[in-house]
């Protein structure tokens, strides 16, 4: 590690070489999960890889510097695909294509990035925590162990609040990990119907 | 559900961090498991992203592996991936194996040598390379220059590997030219000497 808190070049490219078969799998997940939060760019025709390589190249090309080894590769990546869509004024700098670079600016998410941006930006979060509940629909318990865990709920204080005993807790975890999948590969708004 | 707007931009913030989470959090059983269960094949999402990668390194000069950089080029280290998965591969045909005969008989995963076969962004892991050479019986390090552990590649080394992986014809039988060619090829192994930097 550098002196300096953010890894260098020849870090990064360590840790990419080093990303095991499980920490890949997860930036697809995150890359769909992020891909279906920007739903125009769906339609434009961006994949989650595009997400993903734009993630990566920023981060290799030190635009977004990442913080080694405070923060994890894998959520470093997540954190960048979150704020990709927030580069409206850096266009042409040859890290994306044009097309893939309009289609981020076009449909930047003003829910995640400029929290006090309007009513659009409210009727979309609205909207978007409607289609997460509807995921949920028929497991109540997932959904109130997600809402617990977006308090900043520990999950011993979540077991304690809801009677689960760790086994059971993990059961939940996972069901909860499979909605995440299934939210990053349903087609459209499929999930919610 | 809180009535405020903004408080509900910062309800979503807080979904969706807590949603990631468990992916973050996920063992590779469950992970595995959780792909599964929606019909898509784990192991070809992490050869996706490998290969992803690996392109996003080469146009940089890198190559992706574990072994760290050996030839520059990086056309050059993939010529070595191809040449050691049609050698294996023609090695293996020659003995009349499965890749799980192969497995069993070096004594490593039969995902390995699938991978060693038909992956070109996968750097085997030494003892690997190591437990065929001695199944196969070739000189020792005579496949650890392919495997991209070992530093020093000529771009004539190269070369002559990719000529090889080109001509090595996946067929289900060896005929008479495949076996000269293979012959051929490790007695070129076995006998070019390392070079130290490029030729």
């Amino acid at each position: 590690m550098s002196a300096d808190e953010y890894a260098s070049t020849e870090e990064v490219v360590a840790a990419l070489q080093a990303l095991t078969d499980e920490e890949h799998q997860k930036l697809k997940l995150i890359a769909r999960y992020w891909l279906k939060r920007r739903r125009r760019l769906v339609v434009q025709g961006v994949e989650a890889t595009d997400l993903l390589a734009d993630a990566v190249t920023r981060t290799l090309e030190g635009e977004r510097r990442w913080k080694s080894p405070k923060v994890g590769l894998v959520r470093h990546l997540d954190w960048v695909m979150r704020s990709a869509s927030g580069h409206e004024n850096k266009k042409g700098d040859g890290v994306v294509s044009t097309e893939l670079f309009e289609a981020l600016t076009d449909a930047t998410e003003q829910s995640q990035l400029q929290p006090s941006s309007g009513l659009e930006a409210q009727v979309a979060a609205r909207a978007e925590i409607e289609r997460i509940e509807r995921l949920f629909a028929g497991d109540p318990v997932a959904l109130r162990v997600l809402r617990c865990r977006a308090e900043g709920k520990a999950a011993s204080e979540i077991r304690g609040e809801l009677k689960l005993s760790e086994k059971e807790y993990e059961t939940v975890a996972k069901r909860i990990l499979r909605k995440f999948v299934k939210y990053g590969i349903m087609a459209g708004d499929d999930h919610e119907k | 559900m809180k009535s405020d707007k903004r408080d509900v931009v910062s309800e979503l913030g807080s979904l969706s961090i807590a949603f990631r989470e468990f992916v973050h959090e996920a063992s590779g059983a469950d992970l595995a498991a959780a792909i599964e269960s929606e019909g898509d094949d784990p192991r070809s999402a992490a050869t996706e992203g490998r290969a992803l990668v690996t392109q996003l390194l080469a146009k940089r000069g890198y190559r992706a592996g574990s072994g760290g950089a050996t030839c520059g080029d990086v056309k050059e280290a993939l010529a070595l991936h191809e040449g050691l998965s049609a050698l294996i591969q023609l090695l293996r045909r020659r003995e009349g194996w499965t890749e799980e005969d192969l497995a069993e008989k070096a004594r490593v995963e039969v995902e390995e040598i699938s991978r060693i076969e038909f992956d070109p962004t996968y750097t085997p892991n030494p003892r690997t390379i190591y437990q065929l050479e001695q199944v196969f019986r070739l000189p020792n390090r005579t496949l650890v220059r392919l495997s991209g552990a070992m530093k020093g590649c000529s771009r004539e080394f190269a070369d002559e590997v990719m000529r090889f992986a080109v001509n090595a014809k996946s067929i289900t039988k060896l005929n008479r030219a495949e076996k000269r060619l293979l012959n051929e090829f490790v007695k070129f192994l076995s006998t070019s000497e390392p070079e130290k930097g490029r030729g």
